[in-house]
């Protein structure tokens, strides 16, 4: 068993580089850091395999502990992720997972749902680039979707009223508004980022979503060397179809940011290479948004990329800023090539043999 | 007899309660408000915080109650929402919850 350390300080040091790394993730005795890791379902595994053998070439410090959760979970224990592992989860603080598959039926719970309220994963974060290898409509794409990721009418408070009526309570609070942009000019400024726009309803639904919109505008009071604005959300769902590059970050509630961010996605691709985060004050998970692809799990067929521009994120979020930038470009320059490729994106490689080329890439 | 109860049963309320710190105790004194209640399920923002420890997630101050009674009507609710007020806790919103030929025809808390 190998011994580690778990840094108590504001600033972590990694041994031997000298490198910062986010406060309190354990560090094992080789001075590489635990990372939980869901392989889930479907093209899952394939795609953690692919993940870990590039972690490992690359000599990222990164040591990967696995845990269960998803359909093995289940029938293990009859719930998509167990006390155990999301215990597990909120100790190691940084996790990254493959899609997990909720059966429909049987009052099963959405594992990711499940991860985000029990560890209070406020944020999901999704960026949005241009990938030269696929061709869209639109070039020069780069967005940063900050999507509130706890309540709104995610809290899932459902009522019959009477035979022709059901409610929904939607829920916005000035507490759980003012985090979500606190981290949002937090982030753009962190990565250097040009302006902030917060997409709302607030002309119809004046006090919920003005509370969101007056939130916004008072963390953007206390951050005025950063350009923002904001919009109402369905001239946002056009002005992101007619011209996205005039949008930076975007920050909105939970309901719109789901849709805008997969509206985001199909600007520059789809899902099949969308990554995302979930974040919280003491814990973050990184996943590829595309499903578990059960049709054509097993057949080295999947395209791990996804997955991988999740791992840059997460690199990122782990203060790894020259592993994050040796993913990312090596990702974007195997990509780039043709030949290189995997089928889904036009080339003819199966998961191994892009994995390989990928490793190739960040080697040299 | 009302439209409603010609087409529903009645499984209970949900009581939304405006309890800043909400804390194990005030959790207890909760399941003691009124005889013949029994308290379910507590949330806050739709995740469940009682029964069982209280989660470590960040929590407002309005906290959804789920008492489940049979056959609730006019004056047991009454006699709940006066216990409720009796033990020092405000009410703000409820909710009735129906079932139609036995089905629950509400949602259920994530957690619980």
């Amino acid at each position: 068993m190998l011994t580690h350390q778990r840094e108590h300080d504001n600033e972590g040091l990694r041994q031997g580089r000298g490198e910062k790394v986010r406060a309190g993730c354990y560090l094992t005795g080789m001075g590489k850091i635990n990372i939980g890791l869901i392989e889930g379902d479907g093209i899952g595994p394939e795609i953690c395999r692919s993940l870990v053998k590039v972690f490992e070439a690359g000599r990222f410090p990164v040591n990967f502990i696995n845990l269960e959760a998803g359909l093995k979970a289940i029938e293990r224990e009859g719930s998509g992720i167990g006390a155990e592992t999301l215990a597990k989860l909120r100790d190691l603080k940084v996790a990254i997972k493959g899609p997990t598959e909720t059966p429909v039926g049987g009052g099963h719970k959405s594992v990711n749902v499940t991860i985000r309220k029990a560890l209070d994963l406020y944020i999901n974060l999704r960026p949005v680039q241009s990938l030269k290898c696929l061709e869209t409509p639109f070039k020069d794409v780069n967005l940063l979707i900050v999507r509130e990721n706890i309540e709104d009418t995610y809290a899932g408070i459902e009522h019959r009223q009477s035979l022709d009526v059901v409610q929904c309570l939607r829920l916005i609070t000035r507490s759980g508004s003012e985090r979500c942009h606190r981290f949002a000019f937090e982030t753009a400024k962190k990565l250097g980022r040009k302006k902030v726009t917060c997409g709302h309803k607030a002309n119809i639904m004046k006090m919920s979503d003005g509370l969101f919109l007056e939130c916004f505008k008072e963390e953007a009071a206390r951050n005025p060397d950063l350009p923002s604005g904001d919009i109402i959300v369905d001239n946002l769902c056009m002005q992101l179809v007619s011209k996205p590059q005039q949008f930076d970050v975007l920050v909105l509630p939970n309901l719109f940011g789901d849709i805008v961010s997969d509206l985001c996605a199909g600007l520059v691709g789809g899902l099949g290479i969308a990554s995302g985060a979930n974040i919280g004050a003491n814990c973050a998970v990184f996943e590829a948004v595309h499903g578990s692809a059960p049709d054509i799990a097993g057949q080295n067929k999947a395209n791990p990329s996804a997955l991988l521009f999740s791992a840059v994120t997460m690199l990122q979020h782990l203060n790894l800023s020259s592993e994050a930038t040796r993913l990312e470009s090596a990702l974007h320059k195997t990509l780039e090539q043709k030949n290189t490729r995997t089928r889904d994106l036009g080339g003819t490689l199966g998961t191994n043999e892009f994995t390989d080329a990928l490793i190739q890439a960040i080697k040299s | 007899m009302g439209d409603l109860e010609k087409s529903f049963g009645i499984d209970g309320i949900d009581v939304f309660i405006v309890v800043s710190d909400i804390n194990p105790d005030k959790l207890n004194k909760l399941t003691k408000v009124a005889a013949g209640w029994t308290l379910s399920v507590v949330s806050n923002r739709g995740q469940k915080i009682f029964p069982g420890p209280l989660p470590q997630i960040n929590l407002t101050d309005v906290q959804r109650c789920r008492f489940l009674a049979p056959a609730a009507d006019l004056k047991s609710i009454t006699a709940l929402l006066t216990g409720l007020e009796n033990a020092g806790f405000s009410w703000v919103h409820i909710e009735k919850l129906l079932s139609l030929n036995g089905k629950p025809q509400y949602s259920v808390p994530q957690g619980a």
